[in-house]
Order: structure tokens, then C-alpha cells, then sequence
């Protein structure tokens, strides 16, 4: 049993920047814009927090610098595909290789040094107690700052996304971006403020890759981490707090493969008939797949069977064009 | 409004219109599709702008040009194609529309929250709700409007989505409400329910203006109505004086539209060309489109479909091509079942559809005139797994000329094409491959007039060449002057059927607005 | 007309009407040429001249070695650029290259590995194999989509993450003797032919019938005819009677049949055994080799040289200069950048008004 919590423990720092990074995209695409290039957005932000601290910055320093570079690609993102009207699609999937390519090249300078990652803390004044609880104690409360800055984003993003009028204000130009603008909601001025928090979030995911749970920049740290998030958009039905269940379970999964070195499957019931079977499901690189097939399988999953159509913002990835521009 | 004048290219939607509305009067803008109602009520709205004129309220002149001056204005405006968000609820779509600034008592904090962007921050955080909700619960209890304000939009039926945007109007004290064509969507007694609200809301002094073409609804309900024909106006009177006749000449005009050979009423075959038994399908949506649908179409007959668009005759053209699945029911084609079939094998029985968009549904506008000639039809052109494309060019030319398609060479994208052009070039291609059967929907729709008398000359020709012709249009006219039979189509189902020379308009209008009309043929035609 | 006010000037953005006939070419050079500026200015920020940069890297390409080492990077890419190109006219995007070509090597280096006594014949059957498991592999994003309308983007890239460790689990299985960190070399009847000295192997053969296959199969097949109108309208082209599984699940077969053929190519031509991670980025090359080439093979096909150029370019950069391997990476994805820029220019331009008095205007459009 403590082993199966251990696992959950590795989970959360798995959890957070695909978390962080599903939130963000999650205000983009319910406003319409599908932005694929979260993955070379998380990139550059995990390099820029890096940087940052080994340049002599405190880490929510880096944290800062980190947004704000992801935000300005986000940014780029958004002029090609809002103003200019490239695919969005296309576009996205160039800024994911571009932003990758970029960090690996400028990365290279800065590889393998090791900095003081941010600690696990307990929360002030009740943190002790919590602490204490059996089991899941440790687990919920002793966590980095920025897993419970993910974790409190999420009640905020659905806050923001459905009690606010901004929030309506997006839905309304995800879905009906005519009918918005004739209300006076300008879609194009929507979809800029929300791919730019998609990049704000994104970099906070990088940030909190490189400065939360590695602590160095390698190449292609994120290793697909950001398009796996735009997965659990899908899963989520573009609802955060659906988003998290989704983001865990991929942490989970994604964290088996370091929980589980030297598991021994012998101690598996059948292990005589099926030690072939064990061998090659607990081969330590078969286990590294086995979050895409959870997500693949989470993908197909929900949407068999449920119309993805009437959950999905219907103007998702598709541009807005005013009548005579 | 004075001497407004409008033009787009190619027509003048609004030629020198006057207009005069006064407060709590019901006034009613009469005219056929086309004329220039909702034209002139666009510029009225802000959507567009007039060309030449003036728009003076309350005696003062204004310029309205763009929407939210025109909302500022109190004009409001409820368009057939409601502007609401379906995911959201009622609630949530009228806060959305209202503009709401937190005023402080601090004065320090107010001219902060002056500045633009503090104000526009506060105004996007939690919408008041409670605030609103009271407000707009209080307003659809003085009118008796009976709405939930947290039903989702796509949970009403559209009467009720009517009311939201006439809910939305009301709380933003709009003095003026325009309504495009409102009871073009509603049941008998919905209409009843609209207009006994009306009725409530001018005694509060708000003026209303009602776009339509139905002449009863004039005649019971509007104070003055204005007569608008071909982009100008015909009068204005006060319509408790005239007879739906007076009414009816004004707004048609005494001119034959048409001067087509009139033809015996009747098919020219027995043969039977499609049939359906208890046909049922459902929209996009889930729900019922179609029900209890039987039909009969012989060969060399128009039989006409005339109904308000949206009571289910995009779908029944769809199931009768084989486009849409039956829930129910049979379809025979020359005594065959082929309900079963992919829409693939309709075609190659000879079924062609002319359908009613033809950017979205009839052609694939990026592509040139070459490819979408054939389209639906290549396999006419290919031997093994190879398309002749010679062939293929020669026969696009032949197609271009035959059917007098404008373009400049075959090579031009079909998106380039004038929508006449586009729609001659689709009918060529559908009635060129010796149909049994042809659907067409709205087939001269956004068509211009010359165009438009080619294709009804083609269809005509057609059912000369004996093949069985399914005509849905919303242009009456057409309806009576083309169909052997007719048929109306109310709420998915066939509200009444009947040889196109043993009918007349009126009554096939009324039915078409789901009145089920008890008097017989002989009181019916004294009333006239 | 919403517009951005910047002092006294108005923006508008507004589609350009009248397109000149040269500006989709103009588009593609301007392209290459601003970023071998960037990429220039990037290098000599490393203390590299870039002028020597390019005459080395140039020079070296147009050499008798580094020609061949261009064709040999040439075949991969082209098969797998196809790969994503068929689907695209379609309108799906195909970005599991990756899975295909990983796919493809497995099935070849298996097959290569069991027949050692079949001959020649254990070539054709290695490669065939690949083909196959290609067009099984990318059957699963295909019928996804086509049954479930799932997003084929995501279970596309999903399987291309999947196979890169799939890969390099085989290698482990598949080890040479003395613990290698490759796969065991495959038996010499197995392994293609060579072109004289240089590497060029039975893949170029393959990459022609490739080309020769797309080429056929939009110009005079009915089936590309079927493409083309569902990839501009899916909606007018199902109900004129076009199978829309046909289409997708067709275009995904093809996808992988050339990917996965590209694999195994690859493992029996050029490498001679499985090895980890021998496919570096292909798959997403391919992509933006099938965006620039757009509706126009010869477009892939020139894309393609111009990615394989600058592979080869880069390499000899980095084996020569102090500039670090992944400038092929930045230059290739910034030739996309600056080809979507370019294609912006030229459907949209920015109308610049300035307020010279009350009424006035004056308009300059770029």
C-alpha cells in the first residue's frame, strides 16, 4: 500500500506542468483558436526559468521570465493565425517545432547544471496537521508551491470561464463568433487574450518542469509533454476541473516508469505461465509507453459514444473572418 | 427615416424610402422576400449604412453606423436567425449583451474605475447575477412571459427563444423594437401569445416595427403598415381600411412574373416515379425532423413543396436523395425499396439533387468549373480506377455552353462564379445525366431574375422529358406557377395536399402558417 | 470595419483581391532566403562567420560525397513526406511519420533477421513487410477518425511517441552480439545494394515509385479526384456520393504504406540493422515538407531537397564549426515561419490610413 502511495507521490510533480499547460489551453481553444503549439512554448519557457536561476535569479524570478517569453511566442501565434489568417493547425504545429527547435539550440550552453529546485513546503498554519493525515497526508500537502499554485488554478480557471462575463464572453466567441460580434463582443480581441494566456500558462508549465521537478534543462526536456496536454483537452470537455482528473491520470502512468524500477513481477500471481507476458509489460521501456496508450485510450474512450460535436466550441480552429475583410 | 437609399452592387435594395413610426404604434413593413425590408431595417439597426437619407429620432437627426450606437439609440432588433449562444442560458445571454459599470461610493475608487480598462475588468467579473436575475424576473412577470432563466438556449423550442431576445430587448429599455418576420417560426397560438404581448408592450410607449409578408397578421394586428415592393415604397396606410386584397396588389403588383406556357395541370405519366410510405427521419440535432411522411411522385409531374423554410423540407430533400437516414418508413423508387441505399447508388438510379446551398452542399467552391461538373457524377468518366479527363474538359464545355454558365474559361474556381452562374452550372450538371428523379430545393434562390426564368425554363423542360420533378421552394409564387400538385409542409409533416388548380394562395398560406383551415373550398374563395 | 488606430494612422486588414501570378513562388524563395539570413545572423553569434559557414556547407553539398549523403537523406524524406502530403489534400493531418517509419524498420529488421537462407528474396519480403506494417499501424488513426471523428493530430502524434520507445524496445531484442547498443546486423542477403562507393541504396528506387504513385494518383485517378473535392468540402463531396471512409481510412493505407515502407528501407538500405531513434525528426519534417508543397508534387519534391539540403548542411556545419547540431532544427522550422508569414502577405494586406484632416484620408496599401 505504501508503495502504490509512493507512486501517487512521483505522480504530482508529473501532474503539474501538463495540468498547468491543459488549463491554458483550455481558455484558447473554448474561444475558438487551437493552439498545437504548446509543446515548443513549454520548451523555450523551461529554458528561459532556467536560465533565469543559473544566471544568479531567484526561481519565481525565472518563473515570471518564463511566462512572459511563452507569452510572446503565444503572442506570434496569434498575429499568424487572428490577424493574418494562417491555418491554425499548420501554424501551431510550427511554432511547437519551432519553440522546440529554438530551446535545444540555445539549451545547448546551458545543459546538465543543476540547480536548487523549488522545495516541498507545507502550507502555513494548517500545514502541520494536514501533513499528519494517514496516508494521504503527505501526499496532498507536501508539495512544491507551484503544484498548489496549479491546484489552485483550476477552481479558478472554472471560475473565470463560467461565472464570469469574461467567461461568457469567450464561450460566446468559441461558439457563435457572428452572433458575438454582433453583440458588440469582438472575437478577434477575445482570441488574442486567450492564446496569450495559453502561453502564460504554458511557460508556468515549463517553469515548473525545469524549476519544479527536474531542476536542469536537457534537450527536449518537455518530451511531448505539451501535446499530451492538448489530448486532455479533448478528455476534459474543455472543463477544468475535468482537466485535472485527466492530467493526473497521465502523471500517474507517466511516473510508473521510474515507480516501478526493479518491481520484480515475480511476486505476481501466474508468474510461472505468464513470466513471459510480465517480462515484456514491466520492461521499463514498454512502461514509457504506456501514457500515450492511456491517452489514446482516454481519447477514444470519450468520445465513442458521446457527440464530442456538441460538447467541442464549435468555432474550434476555425478563423474568424469579418464580413468584408 | 427619410429618403434612404441603399445600394449594393448589382441592385438597390432601398430606393428613396420614407418611413415614419410614432411611439406605441404597431407598425407593420409589408413586402415580398426581397423587397428590402430587412435591408432598410439593417440600416435602421446599424448594420449597414445608408448610401443617401436621414434617420431622425424624436425629431433629432442621428447617425447610426454601427450596432452598438444604434442599441444606445433604443432600437432594438430581433432577427429571424436569433443572436444567441446555444451552450449558454437565458441569463447568461442577456448578461452578455449588457454593459454593466460598477459605480463606487468611494469617488476616488469611481474615478478610478472611470478609466477605461478598470471598468471593463469589473464589468467581466461575476455579472451580478443576483442583481439581474431579480431585474429580468420582474420584467417577464409584468409581460407574463413565461421563461426560465436557467434553461440553456438549445433547450427551447424556438417560440420560446423568441421571447429570450424580446426578454433582452425589454431590459435594455429599448424604445424601439423591430421584428424581422417574427411569426414566421411559430405556431398558430404562439402568434396568438406574441402578439397579446405586443400588445402590452406598446402600452408602455414602445414603438414596433414588424417585418413581414403575411397579409392576415397586417390586417388584425398593425396600426400602420408600410407597403414595400421592389426596394420602394408602394404606400403607407392604415391597414383597418383596406381588404387583404388592397393589401395584396400592393405588395405583388399586377405584373406576371412569369410568361411561361401554361401547360395542363396534371402529370404526364402514370408511371410512378418515388414513393414513400410513413416516412421518418430525424435533423442533426436528435430530434424529429419528419414524420408520417407519404408522398407520391409520378413521372412528368412537379409536385411542389410550399412551407416556411425550417419545418422539415431540408431534411425530406435530403431523405429523398438519399443524403439522410429514415428512421422510419420505406422509400420506392419505380416500385423498388431503396431506402437502405448509400446515397452513391440514389445517384446512379438517376435521382439528382439540386440542393439548397449551393457554396456549402452543391459545389466545392476551391476547385474549377472542370471538377465540379462531374461532381457526384465521375464515375461516368472513369475506366478501371482512371478518370478521363479529356473527356472530362470537353464535357464541363459542352455543360458551360448548354446551360449559358458566364464565366470566362472553364478553368475559373466555382467561387468565383456570380451565384446565377453557380446555380446553372449545378442544375446543368444534375439534370444533364437523365434524372427519373429530381429534387430541387430553392432552386432560384439568390438567383438573379434572368437566371432565375432559365431555370425554371429547365425544369419545365424536364418535366416535358417525363421525369418526376419534387419542387421545395418558399417563393409561393414559384409554387403555383410551376407544381401540377401541391403539397405543404408544417412542423415535418404534410399538412395538406392538393391539385395546384383546385387550391389557391390564400389557402395554402395559411396552412403553410399551421392554421388548419376548416371552412370549404367554396367559403374560402367568397372571402376573397 | 474594426480597425487598430496607432497615433494618426488607421490599420485595417483586408484580403488582397487581385493576386500576382509570381508572388506563390516569390513566397516559397523569400522564405528560404530570410532564413538563411536568420539562421546567418544565429551562427555568428557563435563567433562563426556565417559566409564561411554557408560556402563549407555549400560546398560539401554539391560534392561527390555530400551529393549522394543529399540523395540518401532525399528518400526517407520524400516517402514520408508523400506520406503526410496524401492525407493532407484530403484535409486530415498525418503526423505520425514517426510511428510508420519505426513500424516499418521493426517489420524489416524481423523479417530480414528470420530468412537468413531465402536469397534476394529476403529484401523484397523486408520490405514489403515494412509497407504492411506501415498501412496497419496508420489504420488505427485512419478508422478512428473516420468511426469517431476523433482528432487525428492527437492519435497520429500519440503513435509516433509510442513507436520511437516501441523502437527502441525492439533494438533491445533484438541485440547484436557483445551487447551492442544496436540491433543485430542483418544477414547480408538481406541488406540492399549500393550504388558504387557512395550509400545510395535501394531506396531511391522506391522513393521514384513513391513519387510516380502520388503523381498518378491525383492526376488520373478517380480515387484523387474523390480526394481532392472531400479535402476543399467534405460536406458537398459526401453528398454528391463520395465514401467518406473510403477517403479517410484510404488516405491514412497510403500514409502508411509509403512511411512504413520509408522504414524499412532505411534499416535494409542504409543502415543494414535496426538501430534506436533512426528516424530524427522525420516525421515532423515530412509535415512541413507537405505543408509548403501545398497541392503541387513537385513542390514536395523540391521541399524535400531543400530540407535534405539543409540536413546535409547542417551536419557538416556542426561537424566542422563550433555551432550546435540543432540549427537544422531552427532553420528548417523557421523556413516554415517565414513561409506562413509569407502566405499571409499575400491573401491579406494592411491598409494604412492616415487622418490628413476631418474628412480626408489617405490611403497606402502594402
Amino acid at each position: 500500500m505504501s508503495q502504490f502511495i509512493s507512486l501517487l507521490e512521483l505522480a504530482v510533480p508529473a501532474t503539474t506542468p501538463l495540468l498547468l499547460a491543459c488549463l491554458g489551453e483550455i481558455f484558447s481553444e473554448r474561444s475558438g483558436v487551437l493552439n498545437l503549439g504548446i509543446e515548443g512554448l513549454m520548451s523555450i519557457g523551461a529554458l528561459t526559468a532556467i536560465i533565469v536561476v543559473l544566471s544568479g535569479g531567484g526561481l519565481w524570478s525565472g518563473v515570471i521570465m518564463s511566462m512572459v517569453v511563452a507569452g510572446v511566442g503565444a503572442l506570434v501565434f496569434a498575429i499568424l493565425t487572428i490577424s493574418l489568417k494562417s491555418d491554425q493547425v499548420v501554424s501551431g504545429v510550427m511554432i511547437a517545432l519551432l519553440g522546440v527547435a529554438v530551446a535545444n539550440f540555445y539549451g545547448n550552453n546551458w545543459s546538465g547544471e543543476t540547480i536548487t529546485t523549488f522545495s516541498q513546503t507545507k502550507l502555513p498554519l494548517i500545514g502541520d496537521f494536514l501533513v499528519s493525515i494517514p496516508y494521504i497526508g503527505e501526499l496532498l500537502f507536501m508539495n512544491t508551491p507551484i503544484d498548489y499554485l496549479a491546484l489552485i488554478l483550476v477552481p479558478i480557471s472554472w471560475y473565470i470561464l463560467f461565472r464570469t462575463k469574461l467567461g461568457l464572453k469567450i464561450t460566446a466567441a468559441g461558439n457563435e463568433s457572428k452572433a458575438a460580434d454582433t453583440m458588440g463582443i469582438d472575437p478577434i480581441k477575445i482570441r488574442y487574450l486567450t492564446v496569450v494566456i495559453s502561453g502564460l500558462f504554458a511557460g508556468l508549465a515549463g517553469a515548473a518542469l525545469s524549476l519544479g521537478f527536474t531542476g536542469y534543462w536537457t534537450a527536449n526536456l518537455i518530451d511531448s509533454r505539451g501535446w499530451i496536454a492538448i489530448a486532455i483537452v479533448i478528455v476534459a470537455r474543455w472543463d477544468p476541473r475535468k482537466a485535472l482528473i485527466g492530467a493526473f491520470a497521465f502523471g500517474f502512468t507517466y511516473s510508473l516508469q521510474f515507480g516501478l524500477q526493479g518491481f520484480n513481477y515475480e511476486r505476481l500471481p501466474l508468474s510461472d505461465a505468464l513470466g513471459n507476458t510480465y517480462a515484456f509489460l514491466f520492461d521499463p521501456i514498454i512502461i514509457s509507453t504506456y501514457p500515450f496508450v492511456v491517452t489514446i485510450a482516454m481519447l477514444v474512450f470519450f468520445s465513442i459514444g458521446t457527440n464530442t460535436d456538441l460538447v467541442a466550441p464549435q468555432e474550434l480552429a476555425k478563423n474568424y473572418i469579418r464580413e468584408g475583410e | 427615416m427619410r429618403n434612404i437609399t441603399k445600394r449594393f452592387p448589382g441592385v438597390v435594395a432601398n430606393d428613396s424610402i420614407d418611413l415614419k413610426i410614432e411611439p406605441g404604434e404597431l407598425h407593420a413593413l409589408l413586402g415580398e422576400n426581397g423587397a428590402g425590408k430587412s435591408t432598410l431595417m439593417k440600416v435602421l439597426s446599424g448594420i449597414h449604412s445608408q448610401d443617401e437619407g436621414k434617420i431622425f429620432i424624436h425629431g433629432e437627426e442621428v447617425n447610426i453606423d454601427a450596432p452598438n450606437v444604434a442599441e444606445e439609440l433604443g432600437i432594438a432588433m430581433v432577427y429571424q436567425h436569433f443572436m444567441l449562444v446555444d451552450k449558454l442560458t437565458v441569463l447568461e445571454n442577456i448578461a452578455l449583451s449588457v454593459d454593466q459599470t460598477r459605480s463606487f461610493e468611494n469617488p476616488t475608487l469611481n474615478k478610478i474605475s472611470d478609466t477605461f480598462l478598470v471598468d471593463r475588468i469589473l464589468s467581466n467579473l461575476n455579472y451580478g447575477s443576483d442583481e439581474l436575475r431579480n431585474e429580468l424576473n420582474e420584467l417577464a412577470g409584468k409581460y407574463d412571459m413565461d421563461v426560465n432563466l436557467d434553461d440553456h438556449i438549445w433547450e427551447l423550442d424556438v417560440g420560446q427563444q423568441q421571447k429570450v431576445e424580446i426578454l433582452k430587448a425589454l431590459y435594455k429599455d429599448s424604445q424601439i423594437l423591430v421584428l424581422d418576420e417574427p411569426t414566421a417560426v411559430l405556431t398558430p397560438q404562439e402568434s396568438q401569445n406574441l402578439f397579446e404581448l405586443i400588445k402590452d408592450i406598446k402600452k408602455d410607449g414602445v414603438a414596433i416595427i414588424f417585418i413581414t409578408h403575411r397579409l392576415e397578421e397586417v390586417i388584425q394586428h398593425a396600426d400602420k403598415t408600410t407597403v414595400i415592393r421592389d426596394g420602394s415604397v408602394i404606400d403607407s396606410i392604415d391597414p383597418t381600411k383596406a381588404t387583404e386584397a388592397d393589401l395584396a396588389e400592393m405588395m405583388v403588383g399586377k405584373e406576371v412574373i412569369l410568361d411561361v406556357d401554361l401547360e395542363a395541370v396534371g402529370a404526364n405519366t402514370d408511371e410512378l416515379a418515388l414513393m414513400t410510405v410513413d416516412l421518418a427521419a430525424k435533423n442533426d440535432r436528435g430530434n424529429m425532423a419528419l414524420e408520417n411522411i407519404n408522398i407520391q411522385i409520378n413521372k412528368g409531374e412537379i409536385v411542389g413543396i410550399a412551407g416556411v423554410s425550417g419545418n422539415g423540407q431540408s431534411q425530406l430533400a435530403e431523405c429523398l436523395a438519399g443524403i439522410r437516414e429514415l428512421e422510419a418508413g420505406k422509400i420506392y423508387f419505380e416500385s423498388e425499396p431503396i431506402e437502405h441505399k448509400s446515397r452513391l447508388e440514389f445517384l446512379q438510379n438517376g435521382i439528382s439533387l439540386i440542393p439548397e446551398d449551393r457554396n456549402k452542399f452543391g459545389s466545392v467552391p476551391e476547385q474549377d468549373i472542370i471538377s465540379n461538373s462531374i461532381l457526384g457524377h465521375h464515375s461516368r468518366f472513369t475506366s478501371g480506377i482512371k478518370i478521363n479527363w479529356e473527356d472530362v474538359e470537353a464535357y464541363s464545355k459542352q455543360l458551360v455552353e448548354d446551360y449559358d454558365v458566364r464565366t470566362p474559361d472553364i478553368h475559373t474556381r466555382a467561387a468565383d462564379l456570380s451565384g446565377g452562374n453557380l446555380q446553372k452550372l449545378i442544375c446543368g450538371r444534375e439534370l444533364d445525366n437523365d434524372p427519373t428523379l429530381l429534387i430541387a430545393n430553392q432552386p432560384t434562390r439568390g438567383v438573379d431574375v434572368g437566371a432565375i426564368e432559365q431555370i425554371r425554363r429547365l425544369i419545365l423542360q424536364k418535366r416535358r422529358e417525363n421525369v418526376g420533378i419534387v419542387l421545395i421552394s418558399e417563393d409561393l409564387d414559384e409554387i403555383f406557377q410551376m407544381s401540377d400538385r401541391i403539397l405543404v409542409m408544417h412542423d415535418g409533416e404534410i399538412v395538406y395536399e392538393s391539385r395546384a388548380d383546385e387550391c389557391d394562395r390564400n389557402t395554402v398560406g395559411r396552412y403553410m402558417a399551421g392554421e388548419v383551415v376548416t371552412e370549404s373550398k367554396e367559403e374560402v374563395k367568397a372571402k376573397a | 470595419m474594426k480597425s487598430v488606430k496607432i497615433g494618426d494612422f488607421d490599420l485595417q486588414i483586408r484580403k488582397r483581391e487581385e493576386k500576382g501570378k509570381f508572388i506563390n513562388i516569390g513566397v516559397v524563395l523569400g522564405a528560404v532566403v530570410s532564413s538563411f539570413i536568420l539562421v546567418g545572423i544565429v551562427i555568428s553569434s557563435y563567433g562563426v562567420s556565417p559566409i564561411e559557414a554557408f560556402q563549407l556547407g555549400f560546398s560539401y553539398a554539391l560534392s561527390p560525397s555530400g551529393f549522394s549523403g543529399l540523395i540518401v537523406r532525399m528518400i526517407p524524406l520524400l516517402l514520408v513526406g508523400l506520406a503526410v502530403y496524401i492525407p493532407l489534400r484530403a484535409g486530415l493531418y498525418n503526423v505520425a511519420g514517426g510511428a510508420g517509419i519505426y513500424g516499418g524498420g521493426i517489420a524489416a529488421a524481423a523479417i530480414g533477421l528470420a530468412t537468413p537462407g531465402a536469397g534476394r528474396l529476403s529484401l523484397l519480403m523486408a520490405l514489403t513487410g515494412g509497407a504492411i506494417a506501415g498501412m496497419v499501424i496508420l489504420a488505427i488513426p485512419g478508422i478512428l477518425r473516420a468511426y469517431w471523428d476523433i482528432n487525428e493530430i492527437l492519435t497520429t502524434l500519440l503513435l509516433s511517441f509510442m513507436f520511437v520507445r516501441l523502437n527502441n524496445y525492439a533494438v533491445t531484442v533484438m541485440r547484436g552480439e557483445g551487447g551492442t547498443l544496436t540491433g543485430e546486423a542483418l544477414p547480408p542477403n538481406a541488406v540492399s545494394p549500393t550504388i558504387g562507393s557512395s550509400s545510395i541504396h535501394i531506396g531511391l528506387l522506391i522513393a521514384i515509385l513513391g513519387f510516380v504513385l502520388a503523381y498518378f494518383l491525383f492526376r488520373k485517378t478517380a480515387f484523387g479526384y474523390e480526394i481532392d473535392m472531400f479535402g476543399d468540402n467534405p460536406t458537398a463531396a459526401v453528398r454528391s456520393g463520395i465514401n467518406r471512409n473510403k477517403v479517410i481510412i484510404g488516405t491514412f493505407l497510403l500514409g502508411g504504406l509509403l512511411s512504413g515502407v520509408a522504414g524499412a528501407s532505411e534499416v535494409v538500405g542504409l543502415h543494414g540493422r535496426l538501430l534506436p531513434d533512426f528516424s530524427p525528426g522525420y516525421g515532423f519534417t515530412a509535415v512541413a515538407i507537405a505543408i509548403i508543397g501545398r497541392k503541387n508534387i513537385y513542390r514536395v519534391l523540391g521541399a524535400t531537397f531543400l530540407f535534405a539540403f539543409v540536413y546535409i548542411w547542417g551536419a557538416r556545419i556542426e561537424l566542422l564549426l563550433p555551432v550546435p547540431t540543432a540549427v537544422i532544427a531552427v532553420f528548417e522550422a523557421t523556413v516554415i515561419l517565414f513561409f506562413l508569414v509569407g502566405e499571409g502577405i499575400v491573401n491579406y494586406r494592411v491598409d494604412v490610413q492616415k487622418q490628413t484632416s476631418a474628412d480626408e484620408k489617405e490611403v497606402i496599401s502594402v
